[in-house]
């Protein structure tokens, strides 16, 4: 049972976010402004990825699909109308044998229940034996940690595997981004941190009028002139 | 008795939703099919401009849109296409990522970005004008023909689509700044040159003097930097990108569709001598709807997502002509309505009508049959020409002179220079503003060879225009989905990507006789029928002009602007432009010869009067512009001559 996350799996999770993602240090570098709260353990990350999880419960939509996906590459044709297929295609000049390759074209959708289930178990070991302890660690640490297992250098990561740390955290990267994008409605005490420390704009829910965008061409403009000296 | 429908009309998109609409406004019986779900029942109500529920933000899912598939809209569940290599021969089933198609009702027109350009008048004879053209002792129609590549003048002329591109700009509310158009057009290197050829026909067409519907949507930072490389670095005039966006500074009454369907068609009756076809001559109160749609309000959502906006701010099928088509009671919708087979009676070679599954429980799909007396096709230009094959005769419906799939062009709409501007540009960037354009020009739709890169010093080549894109969604675009480093590092790299914007060349490649569109031989989508296989290349004209001139061009544009730039900016070749480009044309040529097409002038199949293709399939050759407009407006044009046909007492063969 993946759900609900264990302690060590929250602990886990965490830990590798805030080092993979230090939204609070680079931004306390970028603006020399102290922004704790920033990191990802603090905003809502764990909640995030478990709602994506629930998405692939085993009776949803998505965990549905990926088991037929299993039965079309066992039988191609098995929801194929026409009665006599074979014929059918040996009258269109196509081949006998068939093939559905749907997973090839990434029209699959990650399977985040799979995704955890497998990794998670492997980056607890691998964080316990890692990170001395418990938390806090130090924020240079956690990137180190980061940093290693992206560069697949962990000496703590379990060997004989068969499991790639960089894909581990290049799927979490990718979800902890997400999350902190606030598009899903996952409650975050600040929901656009990311967005807020990259001044990016995107919001969701956005709207804007011909006069803000006229001022926004009159700031870039000034920018614009005064740095090419026209 | 089975019910017998007059039109059964496949796809609900810019081509197969706008013709839709027309011929059940003229009190044909038409069901329309669609393959994808309804996205935005909240649309198909009665909107009350400006109520607290005209806006949805579940529409701005970026996870759910980018990353949760299968249950995105953009691409049916279990679609994908093969792909081969043209010159390494590889055979690869992907998704076909690029481009404005969608699995959608809307198709396209729902989710693409509203750039709302015309063809210009060389887009429909450059057959004749290569023909016109020296290249070191022989024309330059008889050099691309040499290469491999099949040029064809479309059997219309730019004329005949002129009316229809006006009554689309005010179906669609586009905003733009005709004046601005036409100096880019003018002022351009090539327009002199090509002004002089007997071919050029009247500047009328090309110099249009009817304003758009609707002023210029507001410049953004972005449109503002480009216009800026554009002028002093490129030597050209830039423009506002028409979009089909109601403009967001439109009344809190919204835009009334009537009102500038009206003008339309009077500045039409105007301009022609002759009594107006009768469709048009009932007159816009009797045409369209009191219905008003709402301003946009420049969220930023646009490319790739439905408009959120309940009273359809974003132009398409979805929110025009869809709209209307729901009203009549001689017309019915069906989503979820995959057409796998055009039923021809092998007697008389006539469709009869389709077959299709019901897939609103995708697992459990049924099929079911309907009559038709007439059959459109409009369900994108790779996905017509699959159906067509899957239908008669074991080589396929409309294939008897072996052209069906041929002539598959796809732009080469990778071509861009991208930067990002330096970190003094933090936060004015402000891409998150509006539609992903904003400053287009037509000031490279001919590039001319000044140094011989091409071995023909002094020719001209056709290329395209360019667009400004902003960077919009940093998930899929910051690096976020591959990315290169953790850490500072990649914080870094999301940082610059804020900051980062493209130019973009909407580059016209030409039709080839190795590009084409065929059913793979073995590979199947969910329900067991071949996918798709396109075949693609880049041939002499991309590899020897399109791309060093394109190159060029963009080298030149970008030499001075050092200064505003993180690093130096990436102009992508060859190398790094994909295959397969973003919009997808041609395979059911259009042309007076069957032996050399596969639908005549009115979009007829050839072999099957009764069947019609009106998607971008038609297309004889690209265009150096988004195929949308061009698509729209020829449905109109077809539907007008369907509605012609078929007056009282008369018949289509």
């Amino acid at each position: 049972m993946l759900l609900p996350f264990t302690s060590d799996a929250r602990v886990t999770l965490n830990a590798i976010a805030d080092g993979i993602l230090p939204l609070h240090s680079w931004y306390a570098v970028k603006t020399g402004t102290n922004c704790d709260d920033c990191r990802p353990s603090r905003l809502g990350v764990v909640e995030f990825i478990e709602g994506l999880i629930r998405q692939w419960d085993p009776s949803g939509p998505a965990s549905i699909w990926s088991k037929r996906v299993t039965n079309l590459q066992a039988d191609p044709l098995s929801s194929s109308p026409i009665v006599d297929p074979v014929g059918w295609r040996r009258s269109r000049g196509l081949d006998p044998g068939v093939a559905f390759e749907v997973a090839g074209s990434g029209n699959l959708g990650s399977d985040r229940m799979r995704f955890y289930e497998t990794y998670l178990p492997v980056a607890i070991t691998c964080a316990k034996a890692r990170l001395p302890g418990r938390p806090p660690w130090p924020d240079d640490e956690l990137e180190r940690f980061g940093q290693e297992l992206f560069e697949r250098r962990c000496p703590n990561w379990p060997a004989g595997t068969g499991l790639d740390s960089k894909e581990f955290v290049s799927g979490l990267l990718l979800d902890v981004v997400a999350a902190l994008m606030s598009m899903q409605g996952i409650r975050s005490p600040r929901p656009f941190a990311l967005l807020e420390a990259m001044n990016q704009n995107r919001r969701v829910g956005n709207r804007f009028t011909v006069a803000y965008a006229d001022v926004a061409v009159a700031a870039f403009k000034r920018e614009l002139d005064r740095t090419m000296g026209w | 008795m089975a019910e017998i429908w007059d039109f059964v009309v496949v796809g609900s998109g810019g081509g197969g939703g706008t013709i839709a609409w027309q011929l059940a406004k003229s009190n044909f019986k038409v069901l329309l099919l669609e393959q994808g779900r309804d996205p935005a029942p909240h649309m198909s109500g009665p909107v009350s401009i400006g109520h607290a529920g005209a806006f949805d933000t579940s529409y701005h899912d970026e996870y759910g849109i980018y990353m949760n598939r299968p249950d995105r809209f953009v691409r049916l569940r279990g679609a994908y296409n093969t792909f081969t290599d043209a010159e390494d021969g590889g055979n690869n089933a992907e998704a076909f990522d690029g481009g404005w198609v969608a699995a959608t009702l809307g198709g396209g027109s729902a989710t693409w970005g509203g750039w709302s350009y015309r063809a210009l008048p060389i887009d429909l004879n450059l057959a004749t004008h290569f023909k016109s053209q020296n290249l070191g002792g022989e024309t330059q129609l008889d050099w691309l023909s040499r290469q491999g590549y099949q040029v064809a003048d479309w059997p219309i002329g730019y004329g005949d689509l002129a009316p229809y591109y006006r009554i689309a700009e005010a179906l669609f509310a586009v905003g733009g700044d005709r004046e601005a158009i036409n100096r880019s057009i003018a002022n351009s290197d090539w327009y002199p040159w090509l002004k002089s050829q007997p071919h050029f026909g009247s500047e009328a067409h090309w110099l249009l003097r009817s304003p758009f519907p609707k002023p210029a949507y507001p410049l953004t930072p972005v449109g503002h930097l480009v216009a800026e490389i554009m002028t002093r670095g490129g030597g050209m005039a830039s423009a506002p990108m028409p979009a089909s966006l109601v403009h967001p500074s439109e009344t809190e009454q919204g835009y009334d569709t009537r009102t500038y369907l009206q003008a339309a068609i009077n500045a039409w009756q105007q301009e022609s001598g002759d009594p107006l076809p009768a469709f048009w001559r009932d007159g816009a109160e009797k045409l369209w709807s009191a219905r008003r749609r709402q301003p946009c309000n420049m969220c930023g959502y646009c490319g790739g997502y439905i408009c959120w906006g309940a009273g359809g701010p974003k132009s398409g099928t979805l929110t025009t002509t869809l709209q209307e088509f729901r009203d009549r009671d001689n017309a019915e919708l069906r989503t979820d309505s995959f057409v796998y087979e055009i039923i021809v009676d092998p007697q008389t070679g006539r469709a009869t009508g389709v077959r299709y599954l019901d897939i609103s429980k995708p697992e459990h799909p049924r099929q079911e049959v309907v009559a038709a007396r007439y059959v459109i096709v409009s369900a994108g230009a790779i996905q017509s020409a699959r159906l067509l094959l899957m239908s008669g005769p074991g080589r396929g419906l409309g294939n008897q002179s072996d052209q069906l799939g041929r002539n598959v062009t796809f732009h080469v709409f990778g071509l861009t220079t991208e930067a990002a501007l330096a970190s003094r540009f933090d936060g004015l960037v402000h891409g998150e503003l509006g539609h992903t354009g904003s400053t287009t020009s037509y000031g490279p739709y001919f590039l001319r060879d000044d140094v011989g890169v091409t071995g023909h010093p002094g020719s001209w080549w056709k290329v395209g225009t360019l667009s400004s894109t902003a960077r919009k969604n940093p998930l899929s675009e910051s690096g976020a989905r591959f990315p290169k480093r953790v850490g500072r590092g990649f914080l870094d790299d999301m940082s610059k990507h804020n900051r980062a914007f493209h130019i973009r060349m909407t580059g016209d490649d030409l039709p080839h006789r190795d590009m084409r569109v065929t059913l793979d031989r073995s590979r199947v989508d969910e329900y067991g029928f071949p996918v798709a296989r396109i075949t693609r290349g880049f041939f002499a004209n991309e590899k020897k002009a399109l791309f060093p001139l394109t190159k060029s061009l963009f080298e030149r544009m970008m030499h001075n602007f050092d200064a505003a730039l993180d690093g130096q900016p990436v102009i992508k070749d060859r190398a790094a432009v994909k295959l397969f480009g973003d919009h997808q044309h041609g395979t059911c040529r259009m042309g007076d010869d069957p032996a050399k097409s596969v639908v005549n002038r009115n979009c007829q199949l050839h072999e099957a009067k009764n069947v019609f293709v009106v998607d971008s399939s038609f297309l004889p050759t690209g265009l150096g512009v988004p195929p949308m407009f061009t698509v729209v407006a020829n449905a109109l044009r077809v539907g007008t001559w369907i509605t012609e046909q078929m007056r009282p007492g008369g018949e289509l063969n």
